[in-house]
């Protein structure tokens, strides 16, 4: 691996300071887990400086995941400059509640999960909380990635509906990648963010839409950091995207919204 | 060989070796109780030379990244070891499109 970490460090243009824009911190119900000191850690050996963070699939979730999205709130009041707190709800349960509590406390997104919690994106539930997210100026990152089977088609009305919601396609929206490109290329205000995707479906996405659209994300502990910035550089690099347009993906595209 | 069939058969060659590295990933991401033998697969489809030994720098870092990655596997570091498994993958993959590209 140390021939392939010299090439990405030798890509990643001078000055530039790597912003991870999908993480995780807490626990996962699969047995995974990440500390904020583990995630500084892997962050400080690759030099990235900033990482969305937001709670796995936590087996300790009560209803309205409160829990494991205090985790994240204290990770972020431990290390207010290397992350970017992110909140998760269930959409089946009451959620309100703990939606307005976390917009309060100063949580910078939401992310949702139709896979963990079994839910379509069409779903008038979810459907409506994208609307509340919308109207607080909320970003929200969907997980559009491993065992999504309908992306698209039921995600294009809310987006349609709401022009103003910033949205984040967790994994590029990888199985319909090269759909999700031209459906959603006139709307300025949804990213496509690469994490755990294959460097095959990233050179598509490379290809069909301009880079200033793209973010570089890990999806830690799913993923790790030197392989994930190896698959978008590479996949940039055969597509022939500039390198003027790297600075972009590794940082500043998402950090339009975080600066 | 003429240029037609030379671009083909290391395509071919190539696309195997894919085949198999998708299986031992999936073996590896479902913890499939076959993973050390999906992962035996894909170092057996890595052994020799490229046709036409165009392709053997390549070949040469798959199979320094599947080793390592087998090894990490072994210790138990799955995180590492799927990080090796995944970027072989990918420079396998692009090097196939580079090579469509002519």
């Amino acid at each position: 691996m140390a021939s392939v970490w010299s090439w990405v460090k030798e890509k990643i243009p001078a000055g530039v300071e790597v912003f991870d824009a999908h993480a995780h911190i807490g626990a996962d119900v699969d047995g995974r887990a990440m500390t904020a000191d583990g995630m500084r850690s892997l962050m400080d050996a690759a030099d990235v400086r900033k990482s969305i963070v937001f709670p796995l699939n936590d087996p300790n979730a009560r209803d309205d995941y409160s829990g494991p999205n205090d985790v994240v709130w204290n990770a972020y009041e431990e290390y207010p400059l290397s992350f970017v707190p992110f909140f998760r709800l269930n959409p089946h349960l009451d959620y309100d509640t703990e939606f307005g509590r976390c917009v309060e406390r100063g949580f910078m997104g939401l992310k949702l999960h139709p896979v963990s919690q079994e839910f379509e994106l069409d779903d008038s539930r979810v459907v409506r909380l994208l609307g509340m997210a919308a109207e607080a100026d909320l970003p929200v990152l969907i997980h559009a990635g491993f065992a999504m089977q309908r992306i698209v088609e039921p995600l294009l009305p809310t987006v349609e509906a709401h022009p103003e919601l910033r949205l984040i396609l967790g994994h590029a929206a990888m199985v319909e990648v090269l759909e999700a490109t031209r459906a959603f290329e006139d709307h300025l205000n949804v990213l496509f963010e690469t994490s755990v995707v294959q460097a095959k479906d990233l050179y598509e996405l490379c290809c069909s839409l301009d880079p200033s659209r793209i973010c570089f994300g890990s999806d830690i502990p799913y993923g790790d950091l030197p392989s994930t910035l190896h698959s978008i550089l590479a996949a940039a690099d055969a597509a022939g995207v500039p390198e003027e347009a790297l600075p972009g993906i590794l940082s500043e595209n998402i950090r339009r919204w975080f600066p | 060989m003429k240029a037609g069939v030379d671009a083909a058969i290391r395509t071919a060659h190539l696309v195997r070796i894919d085949s198999y590295m998708d299986f031992a990933i999936l073996a590896m991401w479902t913890a499939s109780p076959r993973v050390d033998v999906m992962l035996g697969m894909v170092d057996a489809s890595l052994r020799g030379g490229s046709p036409g030994g165009k392709d053997d720098d390549l070949l040469e870092k798959l199979r320094a990244l599947v080793k390592e990655g087998r090894e990490y596997l072994a210790e138990g570091d799955f995180f590492v070891a799927m990080g090796r498994m995944r970027t072989a993958h990918d420079l396998l993959s692009l090097h196939v499109i580079r090579l469509s590209d002519g």
